[in-house]
């Protein structure tokens, strides 16, 4: 087709796909940016339904120029990804506008594929699986509706049966077609944030139960590990400044040199981290991985070895946390407090310590002492301001959540020349019987304490043990204490409404559906994929993999060809040979029966002697015949009509 | 410069396609089969797999197996058509019915019936160098589908028939399955008409007067103006002129059928293509009037009965007309 029908039509669609995507980004660029995405979006579908013509060369790039500014100036040059795939959007989008011949919305079609696939990048979940499928079908339904004059159902149909057939091949080379690495790397695009930060303030963390975002999944290879409460460690705080625990530049990420460590592993588990662009990842107590991109830290944390925001899967061994003794120069770290402020927790601490014997007995002292003193744990903490925030929690509020425990009793501790660090990560997560896996959401971040204690090593220290001991085992959700506080914190959505059953057991189905997704497509990596082809071939035959894949490709697009091929079967009678063929056999019926070498024509006036009263049917009936089997014409519903009425009118008179 | 190369180009493929390409194209009528039908993925399919090709690297880069699939599965859909189109276009006959000649400054047609067993989707014939000459057609099926494409010819001439490229991009636009048909034949391009001067259609008839003419009063073809008689009688009067000049006049006609002219070439005033475009006016003018002639281009003298209806032969005459032979 040289001519482009469907304009109306193909434009709409084009501009529906883009708004879509526009949707999908939502929360991964700024409002501002996004609203003029929309805006054009919705520019060229009103044109559109009025019919106007697109807008001039001219005036298009003008705007392009004022939205380039905006998108530079909303999206930033920092994250290439973000700013690649925002540039990607806004051109696709602008091309559309400008798009009037064939070849330009060839062009956008075809553009739209690859920003498809862009938004995988950004988030992997199943929703977002189903929607771009459909808009990857609906793509195609363009392609098919600017090359014909179908109509959209048509098209739309097409595309669905050419992908469906498709799909299935596209998964059989997923699984059997060896992956290969990356060819070179590349940034990746800075999405979801992690409610954790290298500092930590205890009035920053309170934001975190106003989330039920994913943060990742623990899957146990054994049944679940135990009734102990589960830390997952993730940043290590050395430095306290300014009432502030900071990461050191001893313990920043980027700095930590991979340890290898042989393990007597207390526990293996795999987890499986949602989208984040933190370097920072999860793990119990001291955690080691053997995984490529995950480097094992002297401290027993896990970092990523290069930044990789997608989803990925990685597997754990933990041991107890480090016995090994501290150097001067470690102790000196865990020791410092390099403020002056906060004289009264200095001094109670001294105090403490002063009134026990033994480092270890000042742990249970500081334990008393919290619950002597009628301390609370609540999301909603009272502000504190000014420089002695310590003092004013210890001896006043007496109220606040984790932060504020973890700040006050490290300083207690190292006060007391007790070396301690706080740690921060997540406590607990949602545990799921049926898989052995456990979910951890933002709202479960937490800080705590480490202390190292001679002779015993590093050991956590968590107040909150003492002020909300249920808060230790489960998730935040399930902590009947602050139930209705935390609900009211939280952000609408499934979590919010658990309280009714129906809606918990949807969103359970859906967390599981979810976790079952991340772990065998997304999280389908070549670790996984080597391990299946072993499974299935054995150590000695994966080299037959390559021919298989080949193969079955090869027999799969042989039968479709032999397919597409096969003779149509004819219709047994063209026109209206079935209807004269009845009406032959009606007659012999009424024992009217003609010799058999005459011709049809011959034949029906055979009949039409024979029957002399519905002689005017025949002649009818023949002319009918003449028309569609000797002069070509095309036998119409309506000359059907007229002849299997003709032959009504032949069979009921007498 | 850029006109230059794109001929040079265009003279490369021609050369390098009447190589390649076999007899088998050389038909009237064609049915495409596995051995005369050519497969590629069009422009649109090349950019498609580049973008499946960039889906598959982005994917492989970010280890990322929802892209991974997505590419897998552009790369199937491009297999696919390639298959898809193969079997549409497979089974199609071609024949070429006629040709229709024009004068010049008009494109002449050439008329194609297409069917097939089956059904096939989106067909376009195209002239094979220049694309702009094409038709199209959305279905075809058993029933004859009659396509009709104009050729890029547009001055007086004689003109071997193209190659016609044959093709379908379905489904989807990404391939191109395409195969020719070469019929062999020519299409006449007639000279443009040009109604010649009357002094100069005077001048030629009375050089030929005691020869041929011999012109009597008839009633096919007006001639001039006379004054009215009453014997005449009312409808042979021009009321226009009446109208004008109040003065009656009656009209006076010619009996065609007894003149026998002749056209000249070497009589024409004008150059060659002028002379040839006057020949063409005088020519079909003939043929209306129903008048007997004599052609003579050059060398050549042809008499004609207009009554043995061969007007398009001397008309193809003209314009394969060449001074120097």
């Amino acid at each position: 087709m040289s001519e482009l029908n469907n304009h109306s039509l193909i434009n709409i669609t084009l501009s529906s796909i883009n708004m879509c995507l526009i949707l999908l980004l939502l929360s991964f660029f700024s409002p501002l940016f996004i609203i003029i995405l929309a805006l054009l979006g919705a520019w060229n579908i009103y044109l559109s339904i009025v019919n106007n013509a697109k807008p001039k060369t001219r005036k298009l790039n003008i705007l392009a120029a004022i939205s380039l500014v905006v998108m530079f100036y909303s999206v930033g040059f920092k994250d290439t990804v973000n700013l690649f795939v925002a540039m990607l959007i806004m051109g696709t989008i602008f091309k559309l506008l400008q798009a009037h011949t064939k070849k330009n919305y060839q062009t956008v079609t075809t553009l739209n594929f690859f920003c498809l696939s862009a938004i995988y990048l950004f988030d992997q979940g199943i929703i977002t699986t189903v929607i771009v499928s459909l808009l990857f079908v609906l793509n195609f339904a363009v392609l098919a509706l600017i090359d014909s004059t179908h109509k959209f159902k048509k098209a739309f149909l097409g595309s669905i049966k050419m992908v469906l057939f498709g799909l299935p091949i596209a998964i059989f080379l997923l699984l059997f077609l060896p992956k290969l690495p990356a060819f070179w790397q590349l940034p990746s695009p800075k999405v979801a944030k992690t409610g954790l930060n290298e500092q930590i303030n205890p009035f920053d963390i309170a934001k975190l139960s106003n989330s039920d975002e994913l943060v990742f999944r623990a899957k146990f290879n054994k049944p679940k590990p135990s009734t102990h409460p589960l830390y997952w460690r993730a940043l290590i705080h050395d430095q306290f400044v300014n009432n502030t625990w900071q990461t050191s530049k001893y313990s920043r990420p980027y700095q930590v040199n991979n340890i290898k460590k042989r393990l007597t592993a207390e526990s293996d588990y795999s987890i499986i981290v949602e989208p984040n662009a933190n370097m920072w990842l999860y793990g119990l107590n001291y955690s080691s991985s053997e995984h490529k991109n995950v480097k094992s830290t002297f401290e027993g944390t896990l970092i990523k070895r290069k930044p990789q925001s997608a989803k990925f899967q990685y597997s754990v061994s933990s041991a107890a946390l480090n016995t090994d003794t501290l150097s001067k120069e470690q102790v000196k770290r865990y020791l410092s407090i390099s403020n002056t402020y906060n004289s009264q927790t200095q001094a109670l601490a001294h105090k403490l310590r002063n009134s026990v014997g033994s480092d270890a007995e000042f742990v249970s002292a500081l334990q008393l002492y919290f619950k002597d003193q009628l301390f609370s744990y609540t999301l909603t903490p009272p502000p504190l301001t000014g420089e002695n925030t310590i003092d004013q929690f210890m001896f006043d509020s007496k109220r606040g959540f984790c932060g504020h425990y973890a700040s006050a009793a490290a300083f207690m501790f190292r006060t007391a020349g007790i070396p301690a660090r706080v740690v921060s990560g997540y406590l607990g997560g949602e545990y799921n019987s049926s898989d052995n896996y456990y979910s951890i959401r933002q709202y479960d971040a937490h800080a705590w304490v480490e202390i190292y204690l001679t002779g015993t090593g590093w050991q956590i220290f968590d107040a909150t043990s003492t002020v909300a001991p249920m808060r230790l085992n489960g998730s935040l959700s399930q902590l009947q204490q602050i139930s209705d506080e935390f609900k009211s914190n939280l952000d609408f959505g499934l979590v919010s409404l658990s309280d009714f059953a129906v809606i918990n057991y949807i969103r359970i189905k859906l967390e599981n559906l979810d976790y079952k997704w991340s772990s065998w497509v997304v999280g389908f990596d070549k670790q996984k994929q080597r391990d299946f082809l072993k499974r299935l071939f054995g150590e000695k035959n994966i080299w037959l993999v390559p021919l298989f894949c080949v193969g079955v490709l090869c027999v799969i697009i042989g039968i479709y060809f032999v397919y597409l091929n096969f003779p149509v079967k004819k219709e047994k009678a063209i026109g209206i040979v079935k209807e004269y063929e009845t009406l032959v056999k009606i007659m012999a019926k009424k024992n009217i029966i003609s010799p058999e070498h005459y011709s049809p024509q011959q034949k029906l006036s055979y009949f039409a002697q024979q029957r002399p009263g519905n002689k005017p049917y025949f002649e009818q009936f023949n002319d009918l015949f003449v028309q569609i089997r000797y002069q070509q014409q095309a036998y119409t519903k309506q000359r059907k009509n007229q002849a299997i009425n003709l032959i009504n009118l032949i069979k009921n008179s007498k | 410069m850029q006109k230059q190369r794109a001929s040079i180009f265009n003279n490369i493929k021609v050369t390098l396609q009447n190589k390649l390409l076999k007899q088998k194209h050389k038909k009237r009528t064609i049915t495409l089969s596995h051995n005369n039908i050519y497969i590629l993925p069009s422009v649109l399919g090349a950019f498609f797999f580049l973008v499946a090709l960039l889906n598959f690297i982005m994917a492989v880069n970010y280890q990322n197996n929802l892209i991974l699939v997505m590419a897998y599965l552009m790369f199937i859909v491009l297999l696919i058509s390639l298959l898809a189109g193969y079997s549409n276009i497979k089974g199609l006959t071609v024949s070429m019915l006629n040709t229709i000649p024009t004068y010049a400054a008009q494109s002449p047609h050439m008329i194609f019936n297409l069917t097939t067993d089956s059904t096939c989707q989106g067909v376009t014939l195209s002239y094979a160098y220049d694309k702009r000459y094409n038709s199209d057609c959305e279905n075809i099926d058993e029933k004859i589908t009659e396509l009709n494409l104009p050729l890029p010819f547009k001055n007086r001439g004689f003109y071997s028939l193209p190659r016609v490229k044959i093709a379908s991009h379905f489904p989807f636009g990404l391939i191109t399955a395409w195969s020719y048909i070469d019929t062999q034949e020519c299409v006449a391009i007639y000279p443009k008409k040009i109604n010649p001067f009357n002094n100069e259609l005077n001048t030629m008839q009375a050089s030929e007067n005691t020869d041929f003419k011999n012109q009597l009063l008839g009633s096919d073809d007006f001639n001039q103006l006379i004054k009215h008689s009453p014997e005449m009688g009312l409808q042979r009067i021009s009321w226009r002129h009446y109208a004008k000049t109040q003065s009656l006049m009656a009209k006076q006609f010619i009996d065609n059928e007894s003149i026998h002219t002749v056209f000249d070439f070497n009589q024409m005033q004008g150059s060659s293509e002028q002379r040839l475009s006057k020949l063409c006016f005088l020519i079909n003018d003939a043929y209306e009037s129903n008048i007997n002639f004599t052609l003579k281009l050059g060398v050549k003298a042809v008499c004609v009965d207009t009554r043995l209806d061969e007007k398009s032969r001397f008309l193809t005459m003209l314009s394969q007309f060449e001074e120097n032979v």
